[in-house]
């Protein structure tokens, strides 16, 4: 019932739609817009060069991500330190630093929070 | 007028359900019981591979034990066909039983608690804190619930779910994946002893 009731609506609306084209433009058969007004531009496609990445950048990134696996091996990963990581790669320089310094302490917090909860779901905790 | 969204996927759920494998067999043939009352038997424990059993996870390993393809962990079709099992369910009684004497058991039971109970994320808050500290109240537009009974009524039809991509349909370890995202949590993968000891405890 839903369905055929979907259905006709649809089908209704659609002949509605058909009609107001029909009515506001007329395709000139004999004398066609020429094609060659719709051909697409073509633009060639540059290339990204990655950033190259510093040495004290390289090195924020790996003491994060060795942090976050740590983090995550005891189930406490928080939800954004893999994004700040994967950011600070794409951002290089000054940038790079930053976020991977604060996706660190996201992590080690993150393994604090672990044994803060070392004995949660125990009564009285 | 206003029709249940949900409706339509739960028929499919049923075709689904009922459409036989290509090797002849069908669904019903790897649980025991009524229809009616496999929702009922599940989450459960595994004696055998010593873990904690979901429904989901039963109807994906039926499938592959008849040769047929895994669908989808959280979503779609899964979804209709546990939705499906559910409904024909309603109105009985969910016992999660934890074998008494099963170290390997208790154990998941008690990690499931753990897991219940730790604040986790940037945000610092746990399962319980929301839905048992602050079940009744309001958190920005929502009601918070309260976690006894989470696991009966679901998979449910969303409408966050409908409107990103989908049909609105999640089982209840995706709406988990959410609830840990939105504390800042890494969320879990599903089907995994974290999810499914979160069901079971
Ligand atoms: C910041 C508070 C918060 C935290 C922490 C939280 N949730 Fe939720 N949860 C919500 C809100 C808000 C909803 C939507 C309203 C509702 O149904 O309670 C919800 C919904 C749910 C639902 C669906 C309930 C239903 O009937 O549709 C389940 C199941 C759930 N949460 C489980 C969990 C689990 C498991 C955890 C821990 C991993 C958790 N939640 C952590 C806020 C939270």
């Amino acid at each position: 019932m839903k369905k055929l009731l979907l259905i006709t609506l649809t089908a209704f609306a659609l002949s509605i739609q058909v009609d107001s084209i029909a009515a506001d433009y007329t395709y000139n058969w004999n004398n066609p817009p020429s094609v060659k007004a719709f051909k697409p531009k073509i633009y060639k496609r540059s290339k990204v060069s990655k950033p190259k990445l510093s040495r004290t950048c390289k090195n924020a990134i790996s003491a994060a991500s060795a942090e976050n696996k740590k983090a995550r091996k005891v189930g406490f990963e928080w939800r954004d330190t893999g994004k700040f990581i994967k950011q600070a790669k794409k951002a290089g320089g000054k940038k790079c630093v930053k976020l991977a310094n604060m996706a660190k302490n996201q992590a080690i917090l993150a393994q604090k929070q672990a044994i803060s909860q070392i004995n949660a779901g125990h009564m009285g905790f | 007028m206003e029709m249940p969204p949900f409706e339509d996927h739960v028929e499919k759920g049923e075709k689904l359900w009922k459409k036989t494998f290509r090797n002849g067999k069908n669904y019903s043939s790897c649980f025991s019981g009524n229809d009616k009352t496999i929702r009922t038997q599940f989450p459960r424990w595994d004696t055998v591979k010593s873990r904690v059993e979901t429904l989901e996870q039963a109807i994906i390993d039926c499938r592959v034990k008849n040769g047929e393809k895994k669908i989808g962990s959280g979503k779609g079709r899964l979804a209709w066909i546990s939705a499906y099992l559910t409904t024909i369910a309603e109105g009985q009684v969910i016992n999660v039983i934890v074998p008494e004497g099963d170290a390997k058991a208790l154990k998941a039971y008690k990690d499931g608690k753990k897991f219940f109970y730790s604040k986790r994320g940037q945000l610092n808050l746990s399962c319980a804190n929301c839905h048992v500290d602050y079940a009744g109240r309001r958190i920005r537009g929502d009601i918070l619930s309260p976690a006894l009974g989470h696991t009966t009524h679901f998979p449910v039809w969303r409408g966050k779910w409908a409107k990103s991509k989908g049909d609105g349909f999640g089982t209840i370890q995706r709406r988990y994946g959410g609830c840990n995202k939105q504390v800042r949590a890494k969320p879990f993968k599903r089907h995994r002893k974290e999810y499914n000891n979160q069901v079971g405890s």
